[in-house]
């Protein structure tokens, strides 16, 4: 509370009572009293004014500082007429009935647009569920009469899915809630699993496949860590050049599992690269080259960061290698003994 | 059909010192005239903090209430009281009958605060008893009753008066099986036979198969929904324990 | 053996493509139509394993799997657009023995396909090719021929399981790229023509002469 303002405030107050000892001296001197007992009156007025308004000054402070205590230590700031006293002072009861309406409207609101995002959202997830039916359709029948022509279809069909995927994943990377399972899972077989999803990308682009098996396992989530790994073999493809080579390989260094997506294509300019997972970022290459949209990265980055999956890209003329790094848990790897 | 009661996206904090709970995450239902509802719930869904923001006792932090139309969040402090007075009837756990007064006194009160004449009282104290089958015991005091019989009294205190919404919060709480079964019979004939739209929350399988639907709250918000349609009292109530059953698993397939 | 694969899914289209690629794999199948009484049906066909999908008209999958459960124990593909974790821990909770999601790969369902049937009728498997007298064996990855074998590397032994597989049909190199791809070997054109050339190399150090045949820009046929 601001001293000088409520002192400022009481000016009236004390005019009027300067005003009123004025006329009570006047008073008192007309009806035969001395000097002396009047100055008596005075004072001790004076001095219970004083102390009053000091003592409830320091009360009032006290509590209304306490009351912004509160509010600065609550997060949800505007949940701050459910925390506060009924307060005892008719004006700071009106005061508090406003505060309340307000904050009830503004919930209200709230609650409304996130009502609405929530449908929208569950209306995705489902189109997506049912989507998936004509594009199995699709690629089956594909599949049973193999034809050049059917191979384009199976590729612009992969194209498909992978949207169909980033939709997904775009709406699950928005949830606060936690929406993955996490499993000792082996890392080469998700990376087999992101390499058919891609097969008629890679064979049509006549990409050269590199993997150095290993049996290293990691805990992540199977079905998220498939889908980054599509989002930077696609990256790869879309920036290589004329012999594209993709090569896969891990490390282990310290306490951390590393997996190596490294391609030898256009390279990322130094620029660019402190950028690439910006939302919509889509950097000098991706301009001149395809349509990007600029999410890819950005996903994969939102996601790794909620699995705790490192991911880092490093860039040069030759090509790109992208990193993604796991914390190896010692701890559930002891109990298993 | 009339709406008498409509739930509208209510959410409920509570706060004090230093933290804000949520207590009503979003419910939003309506019940129509003369329906049966019986809420359900573990302690800390939300169940009593409902009741009591739909019985005017607290107020909502979000959305609105309206009782036959009438937004209860907007009355004035002032009108609350007498809104109340008219327009609901309550059944307590602890029967909440006052001792100084006889049976026949206690369910006129309910008319007398609402300034209905003295000459209309007594027919209608007198018709109520009989329609609830307390006649008998109009002319004794609350602590020469059983707790059933006196349960009965807060039903006939609680629909004399004609509200429109009658709420029960755990009326059987306080009583023995044969009472409880009693009283759910006389709450379901007040229901069917006097048109009473009752509004029950209970954590009693048994009592909420006298129900004719069931809401099941959990975490703030309402879990499921069962009808009893055409069933039978019994079937009704094998199915009110599948959910319970379901939701203490935590598997979030139901039904 | 004469492997039964029962189809349950409700999309036509699905259902009769799938029915094509397991026969053209040499599996025998039926497909559910009229989904009101699946488990009785299910009953009264007894196959060797079975596709179910999750999201069917009356019963769910998940139902009608643990009725299954109650007189066979045959294994259970879940094949189905439900991809959340919950979907996943039910399937194998209810009796499921895998869980595969829509758009699958045919490949990875083969060969899960494959996997369980010998996991669960362990000596019916054929670890033999034969074709014109000449042997291919699985286990050992050798081929032989009058008495005369030689080792092959794990490349030249899939390229041959498809020819043998496709034997007297012509299986063009794109054929061929795609099914070393799907079991993850990852060669390139280049590579293929290598490969075929040194199985040609070791067949004829084994007397075999002649038995891959080159069909002029269409492929390759035993």
């Amino acid at each position: 509370m601001n001293g000088k303002q409520y002192w400022k405030d009481k000016i009236p107050l004390f005019l009027i009572n300067i005003v009123c000892m004025v006329l009570l001296s006047v008073f008192l001197l007309f009806v035969g009293n001395n000097a002396d007992s009047i100055a008596v009156i005075l004072i001790i007025w004076t001095m219970l004014l004083a102390g009053v308004l000091t003592f409830t000054y320091h009360q009032r402070k006290r509590r209304l500082n306490k009351l912004v205590k509160m509010a600065e230590g609550l997060e949800e700031k505007y949940l701050l007429s459910e925390m506060l006293p009924e307060p005892e002072h008719a004006e700071e009861q009106v005061y508090f009935q406003l505060l309340k309406m307000a904050s009830k409207s503004m919930l209200e609101q709230i609650g409304t647009v996130a009502r609405e995002r929530q449908e929208y959202r569950e209306y995705i997830e489902q189109w997506i569920h049912e989507i998936k039916t004509p594009i199995t359709a699709m690629k089956l029948l594909c599949e049973n009469h193999k034809e050049p022509f059917t191979r384009e279809m199976m590729r612009e069909l992969e194209k498909t899915n992978r949207f169909t995927e980033q939709a997904l994943y775009y709406a699950r990377s928005e949830y606060t809630e936690k929406d993955y399972s996490v499993q000792e899972i082996r890392l080469f077989d998700v990376v087999h699993q992101a390499i058919a999803d891609n097969k008629y990308l890679l064979l049509q682009n006549q990409v050269a496949l590199e993997t150095e098996e290993s049996e290293l396992t990691v805990y992540s989530d199977d079905k998220w860590l498939r889908f980054i790994l599509d989002q930077l073999i696609v990256n790869a493809v879309k920036y290589s050049r004329e012999h594209p080579v993709l090569h896969f390989y891990t490390k282990v260094q310290g306490d951390q599992i590393f997996l190596f997506v490294e391609d030898h294509g256009i390279g990322i300019c130094a620029n660019d690269l402190p950028r690439i997972f910006e939302k919509g970022f889509t950097g000098k290459n991706g301009r001149i080259r395809q349509n990007a949209t600029g999410i890819g990265l950005y996903l994969c980055k939102r996601l790794c960061d909620k699995l705790g999956i490192g991911i880092a890209a490093q860039s040069g003329e030759t090509g790109t290698t992208m990193i993604l790094s796991f914390q190896i848990n010692h701890f559930i790897h002891q109990v298993q003994g | 059909m009339k709406e008498i009661l409509k739930l509208d996206h209510i959410q409920k904090f509570y706060g004090n010192e230093g933290n804000v709970t949520k207590a009503i995450q979003d419910i939003d239902f309506s019940v129509q005239e003369g329906e049966f509802l019986g809420i359900m719930g573990a302690s800390g869904s939300g169940k009593t903090t409902m009741l009591n923001c739909i019985s005017t006792i607290d107020t909502v932090s979000a959305g609105h209430i309206y009782l036959d139309g009438t937004d209860v969040t907007e009355i004035k402090e002032k009108a609350i009281a007498k809104f109340r007075r008219e327009n609901l009837g309550f059944i307590f756990q602890d029967f909440n009958l006052l001792d100084t007064l006889t049976i026949r006194e206690n369910i006129a009160l309910a008319l007398t605060i609402n300034h209905i004449p003295v000459g209309e009282i007594e027919p209608r104290v007198e018709e109520i008893a009989k329609s609830l089958n307390i006649a008998d015991i109009l002319d004794k005091y609350p602590y020469q009753v059983s707790g059933g019989q006196k349960q009965r009294c807060a039903c006939a205190r609680a629909i004399i008066n004609h509200p429109k919404l009658i709420l029960a919060d755990e009326p059987t709480g306080a009583l023995d099986s044969h009472s409880s079964q009693m009283l759910l019979s006389t709450m379901q004939s007040m229901n069917e036979n006097l048109g009473a739209t009752i509004l029950m929350v209970t954590h009693d399988a048994f009592s909420a198969s006298y129900a004719n639907r069931i809401l099941f709250l959990r975490d703030g918000v309402i879990f499921t929904e069962i009808l009893k349609g055409r069933d039978t009292r019994k079937v009704f109530f094998d199915k009110i324990l599948n959910v319970l059953t379901m939701m203490g698993g935590g598997i979030s397939d139901v039904l | 053996m004469n492997t039964e694969i029962l189809i349950i899914e409700d999309d036509p289209v699905i259902r009769k493509e799938l029915q094509t690629v397991l026969e053209g794999n040499k599996y025998h199948t039926s497909a559910i139509e009229d989904f009101s009484d699946v488990t009785e049906q299910v009953r009264k066909i007894n196959p060797h394993l079975i596709l179910l999908d999750i999201k069917l008209p009356q019963e769910n999958g998940f139902t009608i799997c643990s009725g299954i459960r109650s007189f066979s124990q045959a294994p259970i593909i879940f094949v189905t657009s439900c991809n959340t974790d919950m979907d996943e821990l039910n399937s194998i909770m209810l009796g499921g023995d895998a869980f595969i999601t829509k758009p699958y790969h045919t490949a990875i369902l083969l060969a899960k396909i494959a996997s369980l049937l010998k996991r669960a009728y362990p000596d019916t498997q054929s670890r033999h090719l034969t074709y014109q007298g000449v042997s291919l064996s699985l286990e050992t990855g050798t081929i032989e021929a009058e008495g005369k074998q030689t080792e092959l590397t794990k490349n030249e032994l899939k390229i041959m399981y498809y020819l043998f597989e496709h034997a007297g049909t012509i299986c063009t190199r794109a054929d061929l790229i795609e099914y070393l791809w799907d079991n993850q070997l990852y060669v390139d054109d280049n590579a293929l023509s290598v490969n075929i050339g040194r199985i040609r190399e070791k067949l004829s150090k084994i007397g075999v002469k002649d038995f891959i045949k080159t069909k002029h820009r269409q492929g390759y046929t035993l």
